[in-house]
């Protein structure tokens, strides 16, 4: 009577592993001690881009800061307390200006200029008429 | 009842109307009424001088008597017209002479005895106009408007030349009155300024009356050229009217200039420094 292996019944787990161990893995598994290597130029990027960075701030550092070493204080660098108006010349007025005769004289001097700018030497209402008087009956 | 509150309504409502008809009626001045004549006897003018010259190319095409006879009639409506065109002119320009303020009374007869020489002619040809009777008397009269047209054309542009130096010296009499003005104001307050100021204020004064001065040699030129003026041909005539209206011209700038100057020397006296 030939013995016939019940499969039903659960295997044992350890035969099992054995039995894998002695198959060779299709995709060969990358050894343990060179793990991080893929990550060398990655690294060194990152530091390439770090340094340059650096670099580039502090040359344009010492571009704004000018001959003296100052910092050219930026628009942004200065406070912003809404729009500014220019500042008024302040002149001191003279006595004269508050005369009557003054104020006379001023607007005197506004209504001439109002009025020579308003003058048309050429009066187009006065174009004189120029007419054709020959009758034309003999020639 | 009914009847006289209807009666009280259409007069009270009648007395509105005629309340808002009298505020609509304008007053205008005698040069802008003139104006209006002028322009109304110049489209009758036209109107006329068209039906005349149908009629006269009419009565040279075919020379029939009808033709003759309403050629006749045709001239003898538009001559009239002519001269009342003329006329509404220099009423327009008398008028103009009455409202201007800058002439001297005596510059004013003179130009408006010009323009009546112009009327008492226009007048004679009124009378020889009446009397046509044929097409040849027809040609006489305007002949004899022919010999003088250049005389009355003259007249026109000498005049509107001197309404344009009457408005010239208003201006300049309103210039003179400022800059003596400022020059009493001066006067009447010597230690206001400092030495330096002053005496950059009195350079301006000067600058001020010296436009002045070149502004009345060129008006005395344009006196003396339009008192002169004379022309065989129209051509000639509205020559010397451009250069005198260019003389004119130039003095007015003469006057924008100095009016500028007093501006800023107003603008100088109003502060210390």
């Amino acid at each position: 009577m030939p013995e016939t292996v019940n499969t039903s019944q659960p295997t044992d787990v350890n035969n099992e592993l054995n039995t894998t161990q002695a198959v060779t893995p299709a995709i060969p598994v990358k050894p343990a001690g060179k793990s991080w290597a893929f990550l060398i130029p990655l690294a060194v990027t990152i530091c390439i881009l770090v340094l340059g960075g650096i670099l580039i701030t502090s040359l344009v550092g010492k571009i704004a800061s000018g001959p003296g070493g100052e910092i050219v204080p930026t628009v942004a660098d200065q406070p912003q307390n809404g729009p500014s108006t220019t500042p008024a010349i302040l002149r001191t007025p003279s006595a004269i200006a508050s005369q009557s005769a003054f104020l006379e004289l001023d607007a005197a001097i506004n209504s001439l200029n109002a009025a020579i700018t308003g003058y048309v030497v050429q009066d187009l209402t006065l174009t004189p008429p120029v007419l054709d008087l020959k009758l034309g009956f003999t020639n | 009842m009914k009847d006289i509150i209807r009666n009280s309504i259409c007069v009270s409502l009648g007395f509105v109307f005629a309340l808002a008809s009298v505020n609509k009626t304008y007053v205008y001045a005698s040069s802008d009424q003139a104006y209006r004549d002028y322009l109304y006897q110049f489209d009758l003018y036209r109107a006329t001088y068209n039906e005349f010259q149908v009629a006269r190319n009419e009565y040279l095409k075919f020379k029939t008597l009808v033709s003759e006879t309403t050629a006749l009639e045709k001239t003898k409506i538009m001559m009239p017209q002519r001269n009342q065109l003329l006329r509404s002119y220099m009423l327009l320009l008398n008028e103009k002479l009455n409202e201007d303020s800058g002439l001297s009374p005596t510059d004013k007869e003179l130009y408006q005895a010009l323009i009546g020489n112009e009327a008492a002619f226009l007048d004679k040809q009124a009378q020889l106009i009446s009397s046509i009777g044929a097409l040849g008397d027809a040609e006489r009269a305007t002949e004899d408007l022919e010999q003088h047209y250049y005389v009355m054309q003259g007249s026109m542009r000498q005049t509107i030349i001197a309404l344009a130096l009457g408005q010239l010296n208003s201006l300049s009499k309103q210039y003179d009155a400022a800059t003596f003005k400022a020059q009493g104001i001066l006067s009447a307050n010597p230690n206001v300024f400092s030495v330096q100021k002053r005496a950059t204020i009195d350079r301006w004064i000067l600058q001020i009356t010296n436009k002045r001065s070149i502004y009345q040699q060129k008006v005395e030129n344009i006196l003396r050229t339009n008192a002169g003026a004379k022309g065989s041909n129209l051509a000639d005539i509205e020559r010397t009217f451009g250069e005198m209206q260019l003389q004119v011209a130039e003095a007015r700038q003469y006057l924008v200039e100095g009016s500028s100057y007093l501006t800023e020397l107003m603008n100088s006296l109003r502060y210390l420094d």
